[in-house]
C-alpha cells in the first residue's frame, strides 16, 4: 500500500487538473492506497469557494470533492494565505474583514506548514514513504 | 530530513507563481524541511539585478530571493542552459544563485523526496 499527498494548484474552471486529481484520489483509494490529505494552493483554493456557480449542465467540482471527502474521510486542506488574497475567506478571516465566509465547511483552512509537516512526518517513519503528486 | 525541491519556471510579477514558490519555500524551511530552489526556463528572469517592482507596487521578488539564505535555504540554483536560451548573461543575474546543468538538475530531482513546480 502506498500513501499519497496531493497538491492542487489550478482552479476548477480554467483547468482539468482538479478533476484529474480527484479521479487519481478515487482510483488510488479503490486500489487500496491511502491519501494523506489533499492540499489546495495557488488558484487551486478556488475548489473550496462556495460562491462559484458552475454553468448550467456542468458538474460542480466542489460537490464532488465534498462527496469524496465524506465517503473516504480524506482531509481537504486549503491554504489560508493563498485563499485570503483571492477573496476566499474562512469564517475566522471573514470576521476580521467584516465580510462573508465562502470556504466550504468540508475544507480545513490551514497554513502551508500543514502540508510540509505531513511530508516531514512520513519521511521520518520508514514504514510508508509518502508520494507527492502535484496537479 | 525531508528534501524538497522547488522549481520556479515563471517570470516575476506577470502572475503569482514566483511569489507562491517563494512562500512555499519559506513555509517548508520553517518546519525543518531541507529546501533546494531551482530557477528554470523563464523563471531566470526573477534573478535579474536590474528588475524594479516599484511601478507595479509589488514586493520585490529579487529581494525575497536574496533573503532566502536567512531562512536556511542555501541551495539556490539556476539552469545554465536556460540562461543561454534566454540570451541572458551571468553578470546580469544576482550572485546568490549558482549555475547547474541539466544533468545536475536530474540528480537533484532524484535525490529529493518531493518536487513542487511553479
Amino acid at each position: 500500500m502506498k500513501k499519497f499527498l496531493i497538491f492542487v494548484t489550478r482552479s476548477p474552471f480554467d483547468s482539468l487538473n482538479g478533476q484529474t486529481a480527484l479521479s487519481f484520489c478515487e482510483a488510488a483509494i479503490a486500489l487500496g492506497h491511502e491519501i494523506e490529505h489533499v492540499f489546495f494552493y495557488q488558484q487551486g483554493i478556488q475548489h473550496a469557494n462556495v460562491d462559484i456557480q458552475p454553468a448550467a449542465g456542468e458538474k460542480s467540482m466542489l460537490t464532488q470533492w465534498v462527496t469524496f471527502s465524506e465517503q473516504t474521510k480524506t482531509s481537504l486542506n486549503v491554504c489560508v494565505t493563498a485563499s485570503i488574497k483571492r477573496g476566499v475567506l474562512s469564517v475566522e478571516d471573514a470576521s476580521y474583514v467584516k465580510s462573508h465566509s465562502n470556504v466550504h465547511h468540508a475544507f480545513n483552512p490551514v497554513g502551508m506548514a500543514e502540508y510540509f509537516s505531513a511530508l516531514n512526518k512520513n519521511a521520518s517513519s520508514d514504514t510508508n514513504s509518502l508520494i507527492c503528486m502535484q496537479f | 530530513m525531508t528534501k524538497l525541491l522547488i522549481i520556479s519556471t515563471k517570470p516575476p510579477y506577470v502572475d503569482s507563481a514566483s511569489q507562491d514558490a517563494l512562500e512555499a519555500a519559506l513555509a517548508a524551511s520553517n518546519v525543518g524541511v531541507e529546501v533546494s530552489f531551482v530557477f528554470s526556463q523563464q523563471g531566470l528572469y526573477q534573478l535579474l539585478e536590474s528588475q524594479n517592482s516599484t511601478y507595479l507596487q509589488k514586493r520585490s521578488v529579487l529581494k525575497q530571493i536574496k533573503a532566502l539564505p536567512l531562512y536556511d535555504i542555501k541551495a539556490i540554483y539556476y539552469v545554465e542552459e536556460h540562461m543561454t536560451d534566454l540570451m541572458l548573461s551571468s553578470q546580469a543575474l544576482t550572485s546568490v544563485v549558482t549555475p547547474i546543468d541539466t544533468n545536475a538538475l536530474q540528480q537533484l530531482c532524484a535525490a529529493s523526496n518531493a518536487i513542487l513546480r511553479f
